[in-house]
């Protein structure tokens, strides 16, 4: 114990959250975050004092941005912490540096996309009744309705990746609890440290339930991802009615998650300069399976437009108002965004560049919300009545929504590198030791 | 450096994570029971009144019919208050001057309603008729309890949407004989009687008492 | 009518003898902070949608309409109240009707009215009244809601200073004792008088006073048909049509079931005699000869779209034909020869309607034609002129003008009517009316009329004062109070009682005495009482007339060869000529052809808009004889070319809260001479535009099985009946089985369904901004489709509420089970369960379902359908099939120990005047609607989809006579 803290790695890393002050650029950071928090405040304020109203929102188009920004989201949350628990599956070398702060991504988008089912509520205070307790009014959920699957998923999400996410934390809470030298942060990292010693036996057993966890996780996010389509593939919506759904949303799903650890492990490293822990191998290997990801999208755009031609003149006359109806530029921005945009991490040059990296991750991910508004919004013109009709245009208050739940992103992550080892410390010792427990 | 917390230390705590579920529990089970219990729907609880009006006395002791106040029980929705005159046809001589039948006076006199405080209030989403429940063998008792036991009106019953379904959903065992529907006391005796029997008595459909329109609109 | 005055108490907070008077006070409560708390949390995006403080106030307006103030007290407490004395049904909440009769333009229409607690609830038709039948128009729904207009005015005003309350008699009274000898000067201006009330009084005015002259006029009153009377029989008698017999019937740019009066009861007429001739018989077909589509003419089954001047020449064309006139002009129209064959054919049976709008020489025309055809005492028949002006309307009017400008009048008393704004804009009537040295009007607002007169009296609403009227074809109606007059007001025949100084001017004694003379004393108390029971007069149909045709009754038809458009003036389908605009629910009530909403547009032809450059929204300038108009334009397929279709009754500057300021003033442009048709008119672009908000954007069906048409005796033929697997259970249903069928073949898109339903069910208003976001409530609404060429295109309508659907996709994806199939098959929608989450609403693919995106509603709205509930925000709401008449009616029949039977009608059923929409139970094979189900027209929208909707459609049918013209 006393004789790994004089190593160098666990030194740098842990030093982090030690330090006693950050420099101005994270307080500016932070500030800005916060700025976006009230933000969201405001956004959330609105409907809940005046009405959904205040929101594009009508008949048909009852969706709107609520939507959008909920299917985002738990796309990334769903894409990190798959990353990451293949990652501690397979014991692979970019666990070291990526696993640690994919499984925060993963926590903190669950939780940014667990705004959107309750506040998209026209009576958000009543949310709990989607969850089955015995009422005194003796009416329970429907559990034919896949809302009320989605609260499940939600919140299995949220349980399954702290877990995840904690249990890789516990020995390097225990560092920190003996590298720190104030009591208040010696006492607040011991009590979560559990009191580990890092004897042979905890070792095992953490190990043992780390990975059972990271298996839990891969068939669970799966099945949350698909989820969230049948929302969308159970409807009569002619554009949502289709078995694809879960498809299109596991894959897109996957590469917003990539996009996300990729940019932010280049902001990290840039950042807190961990070259040396998040070096060129690792954002190299990132690239291409960003890359390999949008070749996949490629597919899956392909297949779609392939099924709706076979699957019958409505499923053709909905595609064809998504292509070049009213919201057509959001299609085909999206095509531009996932698929073409990342084709440049073809070239070697562009894969060793960080802006280029970061610049590609971005677009990824802008082109999968477009993706996810393309669906919902343009989903939703393409009806069975042509006196029904009408249009959509996003208010304020939903770009509120979406900037501060960023905003709390950017918020939480930056707390967590602040306060807690943004490199799973006890992982790169494993990796520079050369041996895997 | 000496460690912060002993292995002792360590492992009282981790024990003390495996109360917390018990807490959860213990506060889900107490919220159960508490929005269950009949301080949390105002049983038994009296409302300040105009006039200070004892069912026991009417109801009971005189053995006045419920039907004789409110008499729209077995027509409408309401059951009906009493009209002032209604109160006069005793009160101009029995008790005609006391100060506690002042509001019935003044209420006559300027022709203006006399308000009491109901005590029995649905809400505004729930629609109830007195005149169906009646002519189909639910005694007055059967909701209003004992009143004519009552010095001041009360809740006998939750009147929680549970509690009406409970009825709604088997209404056999809760029914009385048409003769004991207005009656106090035995109307449970009466009751007592097969609940299939009383069903088929009042010709009860059951299947549609569970439709969520019956009582909202 | 004591039996109210028990709740004069309630009235006292409408009345607001607590505190100020309800017209001030909502100005002051919209100043007051929690006012605007309440106001921002109601419509918070007003202000940012750029709305000026105007248009905020008006929503208000609508808001508060309803709401009767913001009176309502702390939810928690609930009060008992003992009445005084007395205990019926009112004071249990209960429902009582009474009989009563409202007008429009002097015509009654009988109607019932239910009351809860002494108000007014909801009106229905009176089955027992000739022009009613049960049934109503829009207008007769919407009275309900001008009744409680918080814009009403609610007390005398002298130069628009208020003046204390009870002014009025003394002002009539001293009025009258400025009298010259003999009432020199002394003018009467009402509206069209039915009344036989109001008739003998006018009568005893002039007896006393023979110098007095008694006016009347209406924007809307069909003057040339009355002197077209006198050119074919030398005497202004009246036609009264009777569809129930017409075989054939040839349109000349009338719409007898859009606004003809006696409109709901022709169309009725025609209706039943299409579906008696469904099971045999022949089949009623309809010729349309019009300019500007109309109601009618979406129902024919040949329409000419004709020029105002061509429709002279066709219909000389066909009289020709018919060997009425020597010289007709040859190949009008292609229509000519089969109409005319058709007519001959149909001889008897045959009938020929026109316009008011068409000139006195053209209803001469028809007139002949229906007597040639042996038509007069069959299909139509001529009886003594109901309305008095034997010199029409607008005559009336200029005579009195030419008086006023002539400083002939010392005392003019309007009772009623908006002439300042609503006569002819040659006239200047308004400036007229400030040059009469004693000018008092009576009124239900404080109109436009009401600022020039010198004073302002307020008029008692119909449904609050006694009176009487006649309808279309003569019977007597007695129109009784149904609700303690909100206001201290009075009624027509009680101002007129006290400006004539007569003995009594109480409005019950008034028309007691009238009809006790009228009736005799002899046991007139118990013939009273059944006449008030039924609100009809037994056999006081006006008889019928035997006339017979002038030598010289062909006229020359009145050709133009002016340069430019023609403008053809027309009674607004929502606010008629104005009267209505104060009114939320019609003017969010979306227009029968057009879907506009809070709005009037000029009616262009698209090939003519676009020769003169214009697109829909465009505002245009159009200039005749020195005046000029700004109006935002509508492409209107199957309009005439060069033509333009200008609706009355918008652009009043004093309506209210609601009607003010909305849309453009089309009496700018009208003349007395030419009241309908002004000719050479100029029009120029102004590069303005303006948006027009309308509830349907797209008009054509894309080719899909939407409004089915079929030719007589044929099926339709659906995909496949067979029901397709389900992995839900099918439900059982032990009881009743409730289920509707909508007749397409007889639905004229008249939109009293839609009124009707949003007064049963507490639907609000939600105002032109939310509509333009695609909000609006209406839980029925009526799809307009066009097909064919725009030039004339067909015209259907489909009122579409929810389906019912026994496989409802919105059932299984509600998280909440806030929406759920009941014993009955009902799809029932708990509001109080809701959370809001939308689905249902996005699987429905009929999109019938409604979201309340903001408080709508007031917490006690006004009036209010006791037993609906109002819906809160953020809830989900849709078509119940009217669940709380089938819940009342199962009780009553539990407490009456019987089945429920056909007396259970929805709202939309009872009020539409074709009785298109049937609803029972389709459990019993007997049923009405079961026997519906079962014929050959029936089929289900969407049906491709399985959702097996209750809600049925029974196809239209076309009916063309074959090219040689024979049946």
């Amino acid at each position: 114990m006393t004789e790994t803290d004089r190593e160098a790695p666990a030194g740098i890393i842990a030093d982090i959250p030690l330090a006693l002050s950050f420099d101005w650029r994270w307080k500016l950071a932070i500030a800005f975050a916060g700025a976006l928090v009230l933000l969201l405040v405001f956004g959330m304020a609105q409907p809940v004092l005046f009405g959904i109203g205040v929101w594009g929102a009508n008949v048909p188009y009852v969706w709107g941005f609520d939507l959008v920004n909920y299917v985002w989201w738990i796309g990334i949350a769903n894409g990190a912490s798959l990353f990451a628990a293949i990652l501690v599956i397979r014991r692979h070398d970019l666990r070291t540096s990526i696993n640690r702060f994919a499984e925060g991504v993963a926590l903190f988008a669950v939780i940014c996309a667990g705004i959107f089912p309750i506040m998209h509520l026209g009576r958000p205070w009543l949310f709990y009744w989607t969850f089955p307790y015995p009422a005194t009014f003796e009416v329970w959920p429907q559990f034919r309705s896949t809302l009320t699957w989605d609260f499940w998923a939600i919140s299995t999400h949220v349980i399954v990746t702290t877990l995840l996410w904690y249990t890789g934390l516990i020995p390097d809470l225990a560092t920190l609890r003996d590298r720190s030298r104030s009591l208040r942060s010696k006492t607040v990292f011991g009590l979560f440290a559990l009191g580990w010693r890092g004897s042979v036996r905890h070792w095992a057993y953490h190990q043992t339930a780390y990975r059972i966890v990271a298996a839990l996780v891969l068939p669970l996010i799966l099945i949350m991802q698909s989820t969230v389509a049948f929302e969308f593939a159970t409807t009569l919506v002619p554009a949502w009615h289709d078995t694809r759904k879960p498809l299109h949303f596991v894959v897109t799903g996957i590469a917003s998650g990539l996009a996300t650890v990729l940019f932010i492990a280049i902001m990290l490293r840039r950042g807190l300069s961990l070259e040396r822990y998040i070096d060129d191998e690792d954002i190299e290997l990132m690239a291409k399976l960003l890359l390999a990801a949008s070749l996949v999208i490629a597919i899956i755009y392909l297949e779609e437009a392939f099924t709706s031609v076979l699957s019958g003149p409505l499923a053709q006359e909905t595609l064809l108002a998504r292509l070049f109806d009213q919201f057509a530029g959001a299609y085909w921005a999206a095509i531009l965004l996932i698929v073409v945009a990342p084709q440049v991490l073809w070239f070697e040059r562009a894969r060793s560049s960080l802006l280029v990296c970061a610049l590609a991750s971005a677009s990824v991910l802008v082109g999968v919300w477009l993706d996810r508004f393309s669906i919902v919004i343009g989903g939703m013109q393409g009806d069975y009545l042509p006196s029904v009709s009408g249009t959509y245009l996003p208010t304020f208050p939903e770009w509120a929504l979406l900037g501060g739940t960023l905003g709390l992103f950017a918020g939480f992550l930056l707390l967590f590198v602040r306060f807690l080892p943004v490199i799973s410390m006890f992982e790169t010792r494993h990796a520079e030791h050369g041996d895997g427990s | 450096m000496t460690q912060l917390f002993s292995r002792r230390t360590s492992r009282a705590l981790r024990a003390a994570l495996l109360i917390l579920p018990v807490l959860i529990g213990a506060v889900a089970a107490g919220l159960y029971f508490y929005t269950r219990s009949d301080q949390a729907w105002n049983v038994g609880v009296a409302a300040p009144q105009p006039i200070p009006f004892r069912h026991d006395i009417h109801a009971g002791s005189l053995g006045l019919d419920c039907r004789y106040c409110h008499s729209s029980v077995e027509t409408a929705a309401s059951a009906g208050m009493p009209s002032a005159q209604t109160c006069m046809t005793c009160h101009s001589q029995v008790w005609s001057g006391v100060a506690t039948l002042e509001p019935l006076r003044t209420s006559l006199a300027l022709d203006a309603p006399l308000e009491w405080t109901s005590v029995h209030k649905l809400p505004d989403h729930a629609f109830f008729h007195h005149g169906i429940h009646v002519s189909k063998g639910v005694a007055c008792e059967t909701c209003h309890g004992r009143v004519d036991q009552m010095s001041e009106t009360v809740k006998t019953e939750t009147l929680s949407m549970g509690w009406c379904l409970e009825c709604h959903r088997d209404p056999g065992p809760e029914l009385s004989a048409p003769e004991a529907v207005f009656s106090m006391g035995d109307a449970t005796q009466q009751a007592a009687g097969l609940p299939e029997d009383m069903l088929r008595l009042h010709d009860v459909l059951v299947d549609n008492l569970t439709d969520c329109s019956t009582c909202h609109r | 009518m004591n039996k109210y005055d028990a709740y004069r108490t309630d009235f006292a907070a409408l009345t607001g003898q607590q505190g100020p008077r309800l017209w001030r006070s909502l100005e002051e409560l919209a100043d007051t902070p929690e006012m605007r708390r309440f106001i921002e949390a109601e419509f918070p995006y007003i202000n940012e949608a750029r709305t000026d403080r105007r248009t905020f106030l008006r929503l208000m307006g609508a808001s508060l309409a309803m709401a009767g103030l913001t009176a309502c007290g702390d939810p928690t407490v609930a009060p008992l109240y003992s009445q005084p004395r007395g205990n019926w049904a009112d004071a249990l909440g209960q429902a009582s009707t009474f009989a009563s009769l409202l007008d429009l333009d002097g015509y009654g229409r009988g109607v019932l009215v239910e009351t809860r607690n002494g108000r007014p609830v909801k009106i229905e038709g009176n089955p027992l009244h000739p022009a009613s039948l049960g049934a109503t128009d829009v207008f007769a729904q919407a009275e309900l809601l001008s009744l409680y207009d918080p814009d009403r005015s609610q007390g005398a005003f002298y130069n628009g200073k208020d003046v204390d309350d009870r002014a009025a008699p003394r002002v009539l009274a001293e009025a009258r004792a400025a009298f010259a000898p003999g009432g020199e000067g002394v003018r009467i201006l009402t509206g069209p008088v039915t009344s036989p009330t109001l008739r003998a009084l006018i009568s005893a005015m002039q007896r006393e006073y023979p110098a007095a002259r008694a006016h009347e006029y209406s924007p809307i009153a069909d003057d040339n048909s009355r002197a077209g009377a006198v050119l074919a029989f030398g005497r202004p008698v009246q036609a009264v049509h009777d569809f129930s017999r017409a075989d054939v019937i040839l349109t000349l740019g009338a719409d007898p079931f859009g606004d003809m009066e006696g409109h709901v009861r022709h169309a009725r007429d025609f209706a039943d005699r299409r579906r008696a001739a469904h099971s045999g018989g022949m089949l009623p077909r309809l010729y349309a000869a019009e300019s500007t589509p109309s109601l009618s003419g979406a129902r024919a089954d040949h329409r000419a779209v004709l020029r105002p001047a061509e429709i002279g020449f066709f219909a000389r064309a066909v009289a020709s034909r018919l060997g009425v006139v020597q010289d007709g002009p040859s190949d009008v129209h292609p229509m000519v020869e089969t109409a005319a064959a058709d007519l001959s054919r149909a001889g008897s049976n045959a009938l020929v309607v026109v316009g008011r709008e068409q000139p006195a020489a053209l209803h001469a025309l028809a007139y002949a034609i229906n007597a040639a055809l042996g038509a007069s005492g069959t299909t139509s028949r001529y009886i003594e002129p109901l309305t008095a002006a034997e010199t029409g309307h607008m005559a009336s009017l200029a005579a009195l003008a030419e008086d006023m400008a002539a400083g002939a009048v010392s005392q003019l008393l309007i009772i009623g009517g908006n002439p300042a704004y609503d006569a002819p804009a040659d006239l200047d009537f308004a400036d007229l009316i400030r040059r009469v040295p004693v000018s008092i009007h009576l009124g239900l607002y404080r109109d436009e009329t009401a600022a020039a007169a010198r004073w302002h009296l307020p008029r008692k609403h119909a449904l609050e004062s006694w009176g009487d009227g006649r309808a279309f074809e003569g019977t007597a109606g007695i129109r009784q109070p149904v609700a303690t007059p909100l206001f201290d007001a009075f009624s027509d025949e009680e101002a007129l009682a006290l400006f004539l100084g007569a003995d009594t001017h109480d409005g019950n004694d008034i028309v007691r005495t009238y009809w006790r003379d009228a009736l005799g004393a002899a046991d007139f108390e118990q013939s009273w009482t059944a006449i008030l029971a039924d609100g009809v007069v037994p056999n006081s149909a006006a008889p019928a007339l035997d006339v017979s045709l002038q030598p010289d009754w062909d006229q020359q038809l009145p050709s133009e060869a002016l340069p430019g458009l023609t403008v053809l003036f027309a009674p607004d389908p929502s606010v008629w000529d104005g009267r209505y605009a104060n009114n939320g629910w019609l003017q969010e009530l979306p227009r029968p052809l057009t879907k506009i909403v809070w709005d009037n547009a000029a009616l262009i032809a698209p090939a003519t808009a676009e020769t003169l450059g214009l697109k829909t929204g465009d505002i245009a300038s159009f200039n005749a004889g020195g005046r000029s108009l700004l109006a935002p334009i509508r492409l209107m397929p199957g309009h005439a070319l060069e033509t333009v279709t200008m609706p009355l009754g918008y652009g009043r500057r004093a309506a209210g809260r609601i009607g003010t300021g909305v849309g453009f003033n089309a009496y700018a442009l009208r003349t007395s001479h030419a009241p309908w048709i002004a000719t050479g008119v100029e029009v120029v672009r102004t590069g303005e535009a303006h948006a027009l908000v309308t509830t349907q954007d797209h008009h054509g069906m894309e080719g899909r099985d939407i409004v089915r048409i079929v030719a007589p005796d044929q099926a339709v033929e659906t995909p496949s009946t067979e029901p397709q697997p389900s992995f839900y259970p099918d439900y059982a249903y032990e009881g009743h089985a409730w289920g509707m069928t909508i007749d397409l073949d007889t639905c004229l898109g008249c939109n009293a369904c839609v009124i009707a339903c949003q007064a049963e069910n507490n639907v609000p208003i939600v105002g032109r901004d939310e509509v333009a976001r695609g909000r609006e409530m209406h839980w029925l609404r009526i799809d307009r489709y066009h097909a064919g060429d725009v030039e004339d295109p067909d015209t259907y309508f489909q009122p579409v509420p929810c389906m019912h659907c026994e496989k409802a996709p919105c059932e299984v994806v509600c998280p909440v089970n806030a929406t759920v199939h009941s014993s009955e098959g009902l799809n029932e929608m708990v509001y109080n369960r809701c959370i809001g989450t939308r689905t249902c609403s996005n699987n429905c693919p009929y999109k019938v379902r409604r979201f309340n995106w903001f408080d709508y509603s007031p917490p006690d709205p006004e009036p209010r359908n006791p037993d609906v509930s109002v819906r809160p925000r953020g809830v989900m709401e849709k078509c119940t099939y009217c669940v709380q008449r089938i819940s009342a009616a199962r009780i009553d029949a539990k407490l009456e120990g019987r089945r429920i039977g056909e007396e259970l009608m929805t709202a939309c059923q009872q009020a539409c005047p074709t009785r298109a929409i049937t609803f029972g139970d389709i459990n019993d094979p007997a049923s009405a609607v079961s026997r519906l189900k079962a014929s050959p027209r029936n089929y289900a929208l969407l049906g491709e989809l399985d959702t097996r909707p209750r809600t049925t459609y029974l196809a239209r049918v076309a009916n063309p006579a074959d090219p040689e013209g024979s049946g």
